[in-house]
């Protein structure tokens, strides 16, 4: 008999941070520092002149 | 995903039966005397006799509350007994087709139409057949484990967990005098419990219940935005981090350490933190990181 599971994102506590206006030159250092910091997903959209930057992080499960 | 896909199952509904001329979004205005008063599942004359020794009782003042109330609970126990034996019978239908599923079959490929076709049931071929109609083309929006390789099993379940809840308040009842729990009040409780053991009352649940969880995991995810006052000074730490070359993990250990708000943090979020301060934070709070990388002659 088969069991039904979880999906394992309603599991997890994550949080999202965003950066927005940042410039050309720096995205490359903020997108690796939010690589980093375990960063399991990473965004980078064009607004106008700069970019807005979206991470999604896991929470360790202690906090 | 999952309110986007009871709206477009509604919406196929909705379109579906657009056409029927009979179909007009209501119930009927009328319906036959005895189906009001009758149990849900027919169990032949014995419940039609009860009903009638209860009704005439009923209507006798010199009948008291006690009699009344052993002659509701009489109908109530045969009626729950034919109810529950109506489901067990669906169940085992159910179960025993639970086993076409499981044999290689890929169920995805046709979802509740091969499921119809395989059910060995007629009664279990009508009900997937008719959610079919609605539920083909949309698997992609669905859960599979809800939906597909183990509907059955997770429908079963949930049939059984309603049932059980109704199950308590006819159980209550039954303890009630008869002038605070009649027949035609325990009717529409008898009448509940036959419908928590059907499919469509199992998809309605479980599709609540999906939803709950998938705003409970919404919730879960908390958002910091940041707006940009990267200056000059961010550039001289930037520029010390040096992103994608060897080392960098090592020097943002060093930018962390010279991040005064970091220090009671957990690793991960000092790193954050340090970001934050890097990109977002105050000039002051910039110039705290520069100078301490100066102090280490780690920056000129």
């Amino acid at each position: 008999m088969s069991e039904l599971h979880e999906t394992p994102a309603s599991e997890k506590k994550l949080k999202q941070v965003v950066y927005e206006g940042v410039t050309e030159e720096r995205r490359p250092t903020v997108i690796r520092i939010l690589w980093l910091s375990k960063a399991i997903k990473v965004d980078a959209v064009k607004t106008g002149e700069t970019y807005t930057i979206t991470a999604l992080i896991e929470v360790p499960a202690a906090e | 995903m999952r309110t986007a896909f009871m709206t477009t199952v509604l919406l196929a509904a909705a379109l579906g039966l657009g056409g029927c001329a009979s179909f007009e979004g209501y119930p009927s205005h009328s319906v036959a005397a005895d189906e009001v008063s009758a149990c849900p599942v027919s169990a032949g004359t014995l419940a039609t006799l009860q009903r009638t020794d209860y009704d005439t009782a009923r209507k006798s003042a010199s009948t008291s509350d006690a009699e009344r109330r052993r002659l509701r609970n009489i109908f109530i126990d045969s009626c729950m007994g034919a109810i529950n034996a109506s489901y067990r019978a669906f169940a085992r239908e159910l179960t025993g087709d639970q086993k076409y599923f499981n044999v290689g079959t890929d169920v995805a490929a046709g979802g509740f139409t091969t499921a119809a076709t395989l059910a060995k049931s007629a009664r279990t071929k009508t009900f997937l057949a008719a959610y079919a109609t609605t539920i083909l083309g949309l698997r992609s929006s669905v859960d599979k484990e809800v939906f597909l390789g183990k509907t059955l099993t997770a429908l079963t379940a949930q049939m059984d967990a309603s049932r059980k809840v109704v199950m308590v308040d006819i159980i209550i009842g039954r303890n009630e005098p008869d002038s605070d729990y009649s027949l035609d009040t325990a009717l529409l409780d008898l009448q509940e419990l036959y419908e928590a053991g059907s499919i469509n009352s199992a998809i309605t649940a479980v599709t609540a219940d999906a939803g709950e969880k998938s705003k409970e995991a919404k919730a879960e995810i908390k958002e910091f935005r940041y707006k940009s006052t990267a200056d000059a000074q961010t550039d001289k730490i930037y520029a010390y981090f040096a992103a994608n070359t060897p080392g960098d993990g090592a020097r943002l250990s060093e930018i962390v350490k010279c991040t005064s708000s970091a220090a009671r943090m957990t690793p991960m979020d000092a790193q954050l933190e340090a970001l934050r301060v890097s990109e977002a934070g105050s000039p002051v709070e910039r110039a705290e990181i520069v100078g301490c990388l100066k102090g280490k002659n780690l920056i000129q």
